[in-house]
């Protein structure tokens, strides 16, 4: 109530309450970390409540036994398995369309908001996307609620933010600590967390951000220890053994990871453009993607939902070869379907259940492979392939090779385990960085143009618009003004350039103030100044960034450009000189560095 | 104006063309192949689900029945003219295999509705060859349809 209801309190206290908000919060590192931690116990909460609605509507929708999961359930009666993802698409459809009804907006993530707005989200929008993502998995489309759990952090943490009146940097740290606090509470793992939000979310490590982000992650993973106990994602008894040989074959289940992760991600896209081509009603999309899950889910139950369950029993080995094959189809296909036909949810859990399935059935290839070449006396450990493959999948579907490598260390405490999924992800990550170029959530912003490729902050580029750093006093001379009352009316020394304007005021060119005092325009001072005009038609828009501003001084080869209100009315609105724009975008480089590494003074004082 | 493409000797654009061409036709039948590797994969999967014996008396071995199911599939969302003759090979196969599948899994689906979901995993199969067998309405460059459609 005291931070919501700030403007409900008293004159006095709100006044208080101002100044403590701006020393002890806007110039406080510390103050920072303990802003995170508070944040964090109500994103562990939001992680506990997610989790229960989930499961709950598994149990009701599927008539599970209480606390099973949906993916361990080998056989749910076979009208719900086709009836439920169904009424799901349609909901889920229906959901969409009155929620667009209202805000009609692109919903932004906490990687777009880091990359481009400074951190800014909308907590209204998040707890949307969070609803839709329960809707979606909860009636068993295949899909994870990782996307939900970093939504509803981010977005309660922006919030947050928000109302502290934080700085831009701090505000786009507390983003990061609301992902890494919700996929750490997620999936028991605090490291996994932290390391999520550095690769993906703020896009970089930095000693500034790894307390409070570090401590957002161990805030929320203990928050539901404490509450709902230390389950994890799955439980692995078997000790894993690698052999120096194996590290090679681990190299080339990364190749082969990436190429599943590039086919699941471009498979989204390509089901999306086929039923947007069907010209479909909106509602229809989603249904027949439940449709379609319902109809895979009646011969491979286990893809519906996130999965969770279904690892626990591809790791325990109790799937044979054949259907691990046949799962990696399913579980692709029934994810992309998922996904593309207009579910919300991520592609998280998928990738670590289908990369799981993907090294449970190459370690038995490989091993055959093995054994015909003779070198049948080398046992392969089945369980540290699934657990490369499940690595190598998800680091290049997600994007996120360190989160993966923690991930698998902290879920099953094996050094050599992790140091195995270490190659595995690393090449997998290599392979889709130099083929394909995206993971999945940077390919989806491709789809949409939106022209980002992580959480690294490039709106403050945005932020400089020509219409902030333009002088807006442009001195103007109509076009006919002849060189003597031109040169009465601009001194040589004073306004260096002056821009002519037609007789409706559109802009037509400039003359530099020296050349009106060239001695051989003497012998006929009464001709118009017409014919010094240069770069009639170049010029800048109030909207355009200084990038785009330094490229067209660049291109034109001038150092001074009219900034004009639009490309139709030419009103001149301002001025912008090459070195003003140099000037201020270099520092405002060294700012966002500076920021970047937490050292306000790095460049010395401003 | 010559025909870059007919002309004895191009444009050296024509070639880059020509090029782009080829890759994509080539990307194409790559697309058929790996679908057709899941495809395959799905059904060896599938049959491999079944438990009730009587549902497992297969004419030939599984993996041969999910090869031929796979194949089939790749052959009929290839690019080309000759694709139909995967498409017809793939609608009563896959319709039995799959009718297998679902009554021979635990617990078996009735009749009725195994009847119907098999029907539409041979419909979905043969409808998605189709669409991804789908070529460009003009003919393709440098081809014997291309030479008499530019006379």
């Amino acid at each position: 109530m005291l931070l919501n209801g700030s403007t409900r309190l008293a004159a006095p206290w709100r006044s208080l309450w101002e100044r403590l908000k701006r020393r002890s919060v806007r110039d406080n590192e510390v103050s920072l970390i303990v802003a995170s931690a508070l944040i964090s116990v109500a994103i562990g909460l939001g992680v506990i409540v997610l989790q229960v609605l989930v499961q709950r509507l598994h149990e009701i929708n599927f008539g599970l036994p209480r606390y099973e999961r949906l993916s361990t359930h080998g056989a749910p009666d076979w009208w719900r398995v086709l009836l439920v993802p169904c009424v799901g698409g349609l909901l889920s459809a229906g959901a969409v369309m009155l929620i667009r009804r209202w805000r009609p907006r692109e919903i932004v993530d906490a990687i777009e908001a880091n990359a481009l707005f400074g951190g800014k989200m909308s907590l209204t929008d998040s707890i949307n996307l969070a609803f839709l993502t329960v809707i979606a998995s909860g009636f068993g489309a295949s899909v994870g609620l990782e996307a939900a759990y970093t939504q509803l952090g981010s977005g309660m943490a922006s919030r947050f933010g928000q109302i502290l009146r934080v700085r831009r940097g701090d505000l786009r740290t507390l983003v990061g600590c609301g992902a890494a606090a919700g996929i750490a509470a997620a999936f028991n793992a605090p490291l996994a967390g932290a390391f999520y939000a550095f690769e993906l979310v703020i896009g970089n490590y930095s000693p500034a951000v790894l307390a409070p982000i570090s401590m957002a992650a161990l805030t929320s993973t203990l928050v539901v220890r404490a509450l709902y106990g230390e389950e994890s994602i799955f439980a692995l008894n078997a000790q894993v053994t690698i052999h120096d040989m194996d590290f090679a074959l681990f190299a080339l289940l990364g190749v082969l990871a990436a190429i599943i992760a590039i086919a699941t991600m471009t498979g989204v896209t390509r089901i999306e453009r086929f039923l947007r081509r069907q010209a479909l009603p909106r509602w229809v999309g989603p249904t027949i993607g439940g449709l379609v899950v319902g109809l895979i889910a009646t011969i491979y139950p286990r893809v519906l939902g996130s999965g969770h369950g279904a690892l626990q029993l591809v790791l325990e080995g109790s799937l044979p070869w054949s259907i691990l094959l046949g799962l990696i189809a399913a579980k692709g296909v029934a994810s992309a379907v998922s996904v593309g036909a207009g579910f919300r949810g991520g592609l998280f859990s998928s990738s670590l259940l289908l990369g799981a399935v993907f090294g449970g059935a190459a370690v038995v290839v490989l091993q055959a492979g093995l054994t015909h070449a003779g070198l049948g006396a080398i046992e392969l450990d089945r369980v540290a392939y699934m657990l490369v493959g499940m690595g190598a999948v998800a680091a290049a579907v997600v994007g996120a090779p360190l989160t993966m490598i923690f991930l698998v260390l902290e879920l099953t405490g094996s050094f050599p385990a992790a140091l195995g999924v270490m190659v595995g992800v690393i090449i997998a990550a290599l392979v889709v960085r130099h083929t394909f170029g995206y993971s999945f959530a940077t390919w989806r912003f491709h789809v949409r143009g939106v022209p980002i490729r992580g959480g690294f902050d490039i709106g403050w580029i945005e932020d400089l618009s020509v219409g902030k750093l333009m002088q807006r006093d442009a001195p103007t001379a109509p076009l006919g003004v002849t060189v003597v009352e031109f040169r009465k009316r601009f001194p040589l020394g004073g306004t260096p350039q002056v821009f002519l304007v037609d007789a409706t005021g559109r802009y037509a060119g400039i003359v530099n103030t020296a050349d009106a005092y060239n001695p051989d325009l003497d012998r006929n001072p009464e001709q118009a100044i017409d014919a010094l005009g240069a770069a009639a038609d170049q010029f800048l828009l109030p909207e355009q960034n200084v990038r785009t501003a330094l490229r067209r001084f660049s291109g034109v080869e001038t150092e001074t450009l009219a900034v004009v209100s639009d490309p139709k009315a030419l009103r001149v609105v301002g001025f912008m000189t090459e070195g003003d724009a140099l000037r201020r975008y270099s520092h405002e480089l060294e700012r966002a560095r500076a920021e970047e590494v937490g050292e306000h003074s790095l460049y010395g004082p401003a | 104006m010559n025909d870059p493409v007919l002309d004895e000797h191009p444009h050296h654009q024509a070639r880059e063309v020509r090029n782009r061409a080829r890759w994509r036709r080539l990307m194409r039948v790559m697309r058929a192949v790996l679908l057709g590797a899941i495809v395959g994969a799905y059904t060896l999967g599938a049959l491999s689900e079944r438990v009730i014996p009587e549902d497992e008396n297969d004419l030939l071995p599984v993996p041969w029945e999910a090869l031929i199911i796979g194949g089939a599939f790749t052959l009929a969302s290839l690019p080309t003219a000759w694709s139909i003759v995967g498409r017809v090979l793939i609608p009563v196969p896959a319709f039995y295999i799959f009718l297998t599948v679902l009554l021979g899994k635990d617990p078996p689906l009735p009749f009725y509705v195994a009847f119907v979901v098999a029907g539409l995993y041979s419909a979905i199969l043969t409808a998605l060859s189709r669409d991804l067998a789908e070529r460009p309405t003009r003919p393709k460059l440098g081809s014997s349809h291309h030479r008499r459609a530019a006379h």
